[in-house]
């Protein structure tokens, strides 16, 4: 798939620029959140907690 | 049996202060993921203080008041903050098979609020009190009709939706989340899957940890409950602060949702009114209230069925099943009556020269009535506006002409939601209820064509989903939206139920997944707990 607006691209389908029939200059913004969700998920995975959050007795 | 000493005696063994507020924690809980779920308590916060300022001017002052337009952004921010995060934390307890060991109960409880959560998220939708709202109320209301819970709960009815999203479901909400973190404190973080061999060598590596595990940490674990000794004998404490952590997310929430409020702000595209469109769009206008008068599928509810008719035929069915009818008519509407009319007739009250055409309408037979009616909407195809006025070609419409240039002047002076709300049995104060008022342009021309300004884009399913502008909306009801866009389903006479049942059944699948045999080991295949608890796997 394509993330660009479809005038930037004639003659490419108008599929490709679709998510699940909506456009994605439409489903940009909540097409954003579920990336940036994947990309927190991975980075909450791989770093570990910070020591601080451990505090001193 | 005395209750009270029962729950004394629970609470003691069970629930110490060293449960509630641990200062340490079990080695293993040491990756970032661990945060999830308290940024989602803290982002609840945040829905809580600003959606208290917002209570303070009502669910409308925000468009004009600065104070209100940020508190309102800040809700916003916070809204998304929190099902982002809500959503991760979810994620993460499936990966790590969060409901073992008894845990079960954890898992339902955070299902539950998770549904009720999207529920009140909806409510919040429709108490945006712009296009936005107007639009989800009038696609929303599809679903919940389809499914019978339209028969209580109405989308359209800003009172019903104003005291669920500020009383009933926060107080659902706080109730199962104190359950939720009880019982997270009470039985400690979900031990690793035990990936090592049942029998280790003896003398070897395995066993000698096996070995030191079986008498360590139980002095670290003598201020903790019952439950947490059981769940984490053998396992190696570290230092902890719970109260640090909290206010660390607390902080961190608090910057995310202020930035974002700040220099981003939330949408708010204006509603849509019958003055705009009478004055704007004048044809749009006159051919929705005849499209109504003609009782067309795509006027205003004109044969939707249960609940606003009793015509069970048109409710939405899965074989016999239909929800919809389980009621009968629990908010009767006769499109034509109530919202042409009715109205009309209290336009002849103000300008007597509207009354006679409408006594001869109403002295019609149906038949003619449906050839005057039929005869304008065609005109309307080749009309033109000039001026104040709808030129028509020649024909004829009988009093039809006159009777819609009536709706039309009360369109025009701003009046139409007012006599909408005086049809009947007159205007009554304190009257939440804007199901006419919402219903006249809901799938009409005039939404639509707002719709398509809007997205470039005159699909009515996706609406529920995004938000006007460059806005995320309520993404995490992208899984119920998906469904719509495959053809068979869209296309189908029973969309709206048999999507709801298909998400019914996954919430199902996703409240009972920790009894379900092989979908409950589903995280043991898929090892993702093997990348987060690497440094525990490390040394076992």
């Amino acid at each position: 798939m394509v993330l660009l607006p479809p005038e930037l691209l004639p003659g490419v389908p108008h599929f490709f620029f679709t998510l699940f029939g909506v456009p994605f200059t439409v489903a940009y913004p909540n097409l954003l959140v579920w990336i940036v969700l994947a990309v927190v998920f991975v980075g909450g995975v791989f770093l570990r907690l910070p020591r601080f959050i451990e505090g001193g007795d | 049996m005395n209750l009270t000493r029962s729950a004394q005696r629970h609470l003691r063994l069970d629930f110490t202060l060293e449960d509630a507020l641990p200062t340490r924690m079990p080695v293993y809980v040491n990756s970032v993921v661990y945060l999830f779920g308290a940024t989602a308590l803290m982002a609840l916060a945040w829905i809580v203080i600003s959606g208290v300022v917002l209570t303070l001017g009502g669910p409308s002052w925000y468009h004009t008041n600065a104070v209100g337009r940020f508190a309102n952004s800040v809700h916003f921010w916070s809204v998304q903050l929190f099902f982002s995060v809500l959503v991760l934390h979810f994620i993460t307890k499936f990966f790590l098979g969060a409901w073992r060991d008894g845990r079960w109960l954890t898992w339902v409880v955070g299902g539950l609020l998770l549904g009720i959560g999207v529920f009140t998220g909806l409510t919040g939708f429709l108490l945006q009190t712009n296009w936005d709202a107007q639009w989800v109320a009038t696609q929303a209301k599809d679903a919940m009709n389809a499914a019978g819970i339209g028969a209580f709960f109405n989308t359209m009815n800003a009172g019903q939706v104003l005291t669920l999203h500020v009383a009933a479901l926060p107080l659902a909400i706080v109730a199962l989340l104190g359950l939720h973190v009880f019982l997270i404190r009470r039985d400690s973080p979900v031990r690793p899957y035990d990936d090592r061999p049942k029998h280790a060598k003896v003398g070897s590596a395995k066993a000698r940890a096996v070995a030191a595990e079986a008498g360590a940490g139980e002095d670290d674990l003598a201020g903790s409950g019952r439950r947490t000794r059981e769940n984490l004998r053998g396992i190696p404490l570290k230092p902890y602060d719970l109260l640090r952590e909290g206010l660390i997310v607390f902080g961190l929430a608090a910057a995310a949702v202020l930035a974002l409020a700040i220099f981003v702000g939330a949408p708010d595209y204006p509603t849509l009114n019958g003055e705009n469109v009478a004055t704007k769009q004048p044809i749009a206008y006159l051919k929705t209230t005849v499209g109504i008068l003609l009782g067309n599928d795509n006027s205003a509810l004109g044969g939707y069925g249960p609940p606003y008719q009793g015509d069970n035929s048109a409710a939405q069915h899965l074989g016999p099943i239909a929800p919809a009818t389980w009621f009968g008519v629990t908010r009767p509407i006769d499109p034509a009556q109530d919202l042409v009319l009715a109205p009309l007739a209290r336009v002849a009250e103000i300008n007597p020269a509207y009354a006679k055409p409408l006594a001869e309408f109403k002295a019609a037979t149906p038949a003619q009535q449906q050839k005057w009616l039929t005869a304008y909407d065609k005109a309307l195809d080749t009309a033109t506006v000039s001026g104040d006025t709808v030129q028509l070609p020649a024909g004829d419409y009988g009093p039809v002409e006159a009777m819609m240039n009536g709706m039309l002047s009360l369109g025009r002076a701003g009046l139409l939601e007012g006599a909408l709300a005086a049809a009947g049995d007159g205007f009554a104060p304190y009257s939440f209820d804007y199901t006419k008022q919402l219903s006249y342009f809901a799938v009409a021309p005039p939404y639509f064509d707002t719709a398509t300004h809007l997205v470039q884009q005159g699909n009515p399913q996706w609406g529920i989903v995004h938000e006007t502008g460059n806005y995320p909306g309520a993404w995490w009801l992208d899984a119920y939206q998906v469904w719509y866009e495959i053809p068979a389903v869209a296309e189908a006479d029973n969309a709206d139920l048999l999507v709801v049942t298909i998400m019914l059944g996954f919430f199902a699948l996703l409240l009972l997944l920790p009894v379900i045999p092989g979908l409950n080991r589903l995280p043991h295949g898929l090892k993702v707990y093997r990348v987060i608890w690497r440094d525990w796997y490390r040394n076992h």
